[in-house]
């Protein structure tokens, strides 16, 4: 922190200097960047001018974060070329990079809550004289500041008052007191309301109309129609290409993310048993969740598609019974389903959370106890006593039945990989024989290997007539896994697909609220 | 598995050797303690006869451990042991004398009563804290033929000696004191120690009996109790009981420092003129304070002579073997100390008179 | 070969105990007597079942602060049932192990279902347990604090005299058979097993069906139960209930169980860690009179050994960390023996 003192000195004059607000602000050319020797960038090209809100779209892994990374100097480039008002400059840090007046606004807020928006802009950077601050010109300069960007803010207002929205703008106005021309955004909106969202994007506009440069990084396509001036696309690290507002629409986005689709042999299906079935009407939770319909079958996959927030875990958790639903039904078999998630696990539920090392296992345990905390119903015994042998024998199958590695049920699961970590939070469930198995991004850090195996085991326990529920953000995982895809867009299932006509462009499209060929409208 | 097995054979190997270590120790001090008991006098004789001289240990030659258990080392007082300690054994280079703290825990005390058994010293000295706890291992020190030594604080236990200053007759006394200089009219308040010590601090005990006893014109209050003899403590309690008792004209205090304390809330409170403070102990600040008027008055107990004494004692009964081992009492020989009143008039003559100026220095600059 | 972590740490804790004990016995003439080690077992043995009542709350995950508290309440309500009511100490025992459970279950009740942090609610509930027993104190004609001392047989045949002469108090075993017992209810039930899992990951844990909620309560009773029995015997030992009872008995419990190998933060460690914790710092006090050291020292060395078990701990965790990563290269490279 020391460090950046030097560097970055707040502007005395920043709110009535004429800036640049014109022309080229900041270029990219031929930028590489290796990881171990894994090349992840390759030659990306991109430009922005001052004044200009720039999308940057792309499927996890494009790349996106690479290059954004590479601008704010977190990461150093390999190869290739950045320029700052067409002068070619050198970022080593992230220091350099606010020093050239770049700034990023993170997701997770840097803010501290019980300090005021003025301390928390002029928190590590406060106007002294004589080591005593003087909170008058900070606070005239804030003032100044929040006019001149057109910003609804009390500058003495504490940040834990603020919403999420006047939060992130607490952020922007930070970056800006430090003389920030070019504000990047990543994913500003994933923890906004729709109403929040609105009052970023005026902002976002005002911010716009002064002369900053903006770079959005999204997922969601309705907010590039809403804000952006240009979009670019990126894929397996590479920049497929750079789109004007009057050329954005939905087909020719997703066909540059998605790239040309390969199809693969489907894994056959077993037959759907509509004995076992597990039904939901009506259910909404919180501003997430409006009107949720729909059936799962025993015997099929059932994917879940959407966008990241777009409240498809909240949906599983409340059918889980972790989360409360506002209103709706949830039935097995015409059975209501309980809000006990203990009662639940007893009627064969099961969970493989999204978030492995939170919620997922108990990490400075062994596998053995873990594949047998849910099991603890059928191994215990007279006063709770647990039989040791028992829980071996059913440790030692799970390990054998799901091939987890090391074959050793003594050694602790924080000590593993990924993959088979994951694999004993799955057989915790499958050596229960589940009814219904709920898996929330279940190959999210795991390697293409073990990712087969968990597609086998999920669809074995299908066969066995079992519901399989499957949210993915992995659109090549549900459209070759899944036999019917349910996609949420705006609290609702928005279409479905059947996994054989589903493609991930659909899938894609479908998400962002546009309507296909492929999929049935709901 | 093979890990699992290794790291228990371990475990248990390492078991087996405690307990192995253990039985072995114990084995070995059976024999030990049986040994002792056979170098032990076997006195028939039960009545409370003096012994054969010298049956005990001759302490100038031979090696002689004595600790003093207090219930805290910090203070003046415990300065003024310590002068009283040195006078006393300057003679005997091979007397060890240990102060241990107990910190206001009675069962400190007790851990060091078992310690002072197990070392197996030759005399201890302590102030009880709890008269029911100690009483147990001063009972188990006193069978080992071990004397015990109370001083102003008793124990249950029927032991060797017990010396005071006179505290139940101090108290009498103040009250005597005070009503002498306001003609038996007026107010009063009491200000004690620790509620758990009421027991064995029977000084305001003897304060509110006499007063109800003799001086019918001066109507009694309150008695409040003060945690770990707390100064500060003691003048919030009496800032609260001059709120409650805005006509309060004299107050006793169990002891010097929480005269102290007292003294500071009748300042606070601006009435000086109208309340006496009347302490005990007779401190080192507390006749600065009578000497400059701030504190009507205090008795004085010869804390170095108490002290003195007691070790005086200590050292006889190692001398004479004396302890409930070999004298069997009914009950616990007691040994009173007389108390001198002191105020503005004879203050002079105590601060002259007194150890004080030795054992605290820095209070008299 | 290759041995658990744990076991390493217990081994370490073990051998600290002989370690010490060997010293002492070597430097010390009456360390190493037949009186001396029943009384150190005596007086380890207070301490070591309200560790091993703590470990519960601390391998969830949490802290207990109201042990001390428990303790002087319990305390003193154990000495007035005898001395007043004049009932049997083998019933009183009972009695006093349910009351310090029923204060447990206050402190589980406040922590899950008000929801407050355990370190604050038992911090307060602790005072009030405290408060309690200050106001139950015996208390002559005249409202003034006296001691009563109990005089019940069976009552202090728990503690004020050996078993047989020289040799261990009944306490020594009362302690160890609970510690054994807790042992087999942390290893070998559903609800021990819980109680490692939330303090592991309390997230997970509910996501595997594990109530929370209730495995924290049932910590919070155990924990109280055995302050509540150790309250019994520590006054069957004193023979009366003085008002400082289960002064700074918390922090000594956790320290013992710190010492001990019981790690704040929770999930590892059980009640043999905590009973060699408070062995070991039993000795350690127990030595260091022996050498005729100044009680204040006693202060300064408990600090060190705190803090160097702590420092051990978490050189510990790191050289734990460089084998993990040795470990899951291995594992993710050698093929599983039976595929």
């Amino acid at each position: 922190m020391s460090k950046e003192k030097n560097v970055i000195k707040i502007s005395e004059t920043d709110a009535s200097e004429p800036r640049k607000t014109e022309g080229e602000l900041l270029r990219c050319e031929n930028i590489d960047k290796l990881f171990s020797g894994v090349q992840v960038l390759f030659s990306a090209d991109f430009s922005m001018n001052y004044g200009e809100v720039h999308a940057l779209m792309g499927e996890n892994g494009a790349g996106k974060s690479t290059l954004i990374k590479i601008v704010t100097g977190v990461y150093h480039k390999d190869g290739g070329q950045l320029f700052i008002d067409g002068e070619p400059v050198e970022v080593d840090s992230p220091i350099d990079a606010r020093a050239l007046g770049i700034a990023v606004i993170y997701q997770e807020l840097s803010l501290i809550p019980d300090l005021t928006v003025m301390e928390n802009i002029y928190l590590g950077q406060e106007l002294t004289k004589g080591g005593m601050r003087q909170k008058k010109r900070m606070r005239g300069r804030t003032l100044d500041l929040i006019k001149k960007y057109d910003l609804n803010l009390n500058p003495d207002a504490p940040v834990e008052v603020l919403s999420m929205a006047d939060r992130q703008m607490v952020e922007v106005l930070k970056a800006l007191s430090q003389d920030a021309k070019l504000v990047i955004m990543d994913e500003p909106t994933s923890s906004l309301s729709a109403s929040e969202a609105e009052h970023l994007f005026k902002t976002i506009e005002g911010l716009k109309s002064k002369g900053v440069g903006i770079i959005y990084v999204t997922h969601r396509l309705e907010e590039v129609y809403r804000i952006a001036d240009r979009l670019t696309v990126m894929r397996n690290g590479e920049v497929v290409g750079t789109l004007t507002k009057e050329e954005i629409n939905p087909k020719t986005v997703t066909t540059m993310m998605i790239g040309r689709e390969i199809k693969t042999e489907r894994q056959g299906r077993a037959p759907r048993n509509e004995e076992m079935k597990l039904e939901v009407s009506g259910l909404s939770y919180g501003d997430l969740l409006k009107d949720v319909n729909f059936t799962a079958y025993g015997g099929e996959i059932l994917g879940i598609g959407g966008l990241v927030g777009s409240g498809r875990t909240e949906l599983v958790h409340c059918i889980y019974g972790i989360k409360k639903p506002k209103t709706g039904k949830i039935t097995l078999n015409g059975k209501p389903v309980s809000r006990s998630v203990i009662k639940n696990i007893n009627d064969g539920f099961g969970l493989v959370p999204e978030d492995r090392r939170q919620e997922g296992f108990n990490p400075i345990q062994t596998i053995e106890k873990n594949i047998c905390i849910a099991s603890y119903d059928v191994l215990a015994k007279v006063l709770g006593l647990v039989g040791a042998k028992k829980e071996r024998i059913w440790a030692e199958t799970a390990m054998e039945d799901y091939d987890i590695r090391p074959r050793d049920r003594n050694f602790f699961v924080e000590n593993m990989s990924g993959g088979n970590q994951q694999k004993v939070v799955l057989a915790r469930w499958l050596a229960r024989k589940p009814r219904v198995l709920i898996l929330d991004e279940p190959t999210v850090g795991v390697d293409v290997g073990v990712r087969a195996e968990l597609y086998r085991f999920m669809r074995e326990s299908a066969a066995k007539g079992s519901i399989i529920i499957m949210v993915s953000s992995d659109l090549f995982e549900l459209v070759q896994i899944s036999d019917r895809i349910l996609v949420i867009h705006d609290g609702k299932f928005f279409e479905e697909f059947e996994g054989d006509k589903a493609t991930q462009q659909s899938i894609l499209l479908a998400s962002s609220g546009e309507h296909t060929e492929e999929g049935v409208a709901l | 598995m093979k890990k699992g097995k290794t790291s228990r054979i371990l475990a248990v190997l390492l078991a087996v050797l405690m307990v192995g270590v253990f039985g072995l120790g114990m084995a070995a001090c059976e024999k030990e303690s049986t040994d002792a008991d056979k170098g032990a006098t076997s006195d028939e004789d039960t009545g409370i006869t003096r012994p054969d001289s010298f049956a005990g240990k001759d302490i100038l030659t031979e090696d002689t451990t004595i600790w003093y258990i207090t219930l805290s080392t910090a203070g003046v007082t415990n300065r003024m042991a310590k002068l009283a300690f040195d006078y006393v054994i300057k003679y005997y280079p091979n007397i060890k004398l240990v102060m241990q703290d107990a910190q206001y825990n009675p069962e400190q005390q007790v851990t060091f009563l078992n310690e002072a058994l197990t070392q197996g010293v030759d005399a201890v000295m302590i102030e009880a804290m709890d008269p029911g706890a100690t009483q147990g291992p001063v009972e188990a020190l006193e069978a080992a033929g071990i004397p015990v030594i109370t001083i102003n604080l008793n124990t249950f236990a029927t032991h060797s000696l017990h010396i005071q200053g006179n505290d139940y007759y101090s108290g009498k006394e103040a009250a005597d004191v005070l009503a002498a200089a306001t003609d038996g009219k007026g107010v009063a308040v009491s200000v004690d120690g620790p509620q758990q010590q009421a027991e064995t601090n029977r000084m305001c005990v003897g304060f509110q009996e006499q007063l109800a006893e003799k001086y019918p014109g001066i109507e009694f209050k309150e008695n409040v109790y003060t945690d770990n003899w707390d100064a500060a403590v003691a003048q919030t309690n009496m800032a609260t009981l001059i709120q409650k008792y805005p006509d309060i004209t004299m107050v006793y205090c169990a002891s010097d420092d929480l005269a102290n304390g007292v003294v500071s809330a009748v300042k606070a409170a601006g009435k000086q003129d109208q309340i006496k403070v009347y302490g005990s102990m007779g401190m080192p600040d507390a006749l600065k304070r009578i000497q400059e008027g701030t504190q009507f008055g205090t008795y004085f107990s010869d804390n170095y002579i108490e002290m003195s004494t007691a070790l005086y004692q200590a050292l006889y009964f190692i001398q004479n073997g004396i302890s409930m081992k070999t004298m069997n009492y009914p009950a616990t020989p007691l040994l009173d100390q007389p108390t001198t009143p002191v105020t503005k008039d004879n203050v002079d003559l105590i601060i002259e008179t007194s150890h004080w100026k030795e054992a605290d220095p820095d209070a008299w600059k | 070969m290759r041995i658990k972590s744990q076991s390493i740490r217990r081994l370490v804790a073990v051998g600290l105990v002989l370690a010490l004990v060997v010293i002492f016995a070597i430097t010390t003439p009456t360390f190493f007597g037949a009186r001396n080690i029943s009384i150190l077992l005596k007086d380890s043995a207070y301490l070591g079942l309200v560790a091993c009542g703590m470990a519960f709350p601390m391998i969830g995950g949490g802290i207990d602060l109201s042990v001390g508290g428990i303790v002087c309440a319990v305390g003193i309500i154990s000495v007035h049932l005898s001395y007043d009511f004049g009932l049997s100490g083998y019933a009183i025992i009972f009695i006093a192990t349910l009351a310090g459970a029923a204060f447990g279950l206050l402190n589980g009740i406040i922590v899950a279902k008000v929801g407050l942090t355990e370190f604050v609610a038992t911090l307060a509930s602790g005072f009030l347990f405290l408060g309690l027993g200050r106001a139950l104190v015996f208390k002559d004609a005249g409202g003034r604090a006296v001691t009563r001392a109990v005089s019940s047989e069976s009552y202090l045949s728990f503690g004020k005299n050996p078993l047989w002469e020289n040799g261990w108090y009944l306490i020594t075993f009362v302690w160890i058979v609970v510690a054994v017992g807790l042992y087999i209810v942390l290893k070998k039930t559903k609800f021990g097993l819980y109680t490692y899992a939330i303090g592991s990951n309390d997230k997970a844990a509910k996501m595997s069906g594990v109530d929370t909620t209730k495995i924290k309560i049932i910590g919070f009773i155990i924990s109280g139960a055995c302050a509540g029995l150790a309250a019994f015997l520590v006054t069957a030992n004193l023979t009366s209930s003085p008002a400082a009872l289960g002064d700074g008995y918390e922090f000594k419990a956790i320290a013992a169980c710190v010492v001990g190998g019981i790690m704040l933060g929770g999930g590892k460690g059980d009640t043999i860690n905590a009973l060699l914790g408070a062995l070991f710092m039993t000795i350690i006090l127990n030595g260091i009179y022996k050498f005729g050291l100044d009680s204040t020292f006693v202060y300064i060395i408990q600090g060190l050994i705190i803090l160097l078990a702590t420092a051990f701990d978490s050189q510990f965790a790191k050289f734990a960390a460089k084998r993990r990563l040795k470990e899951q290269r291995l594992s993710d490279i050698t093929p599983a023996s039976a595929s």
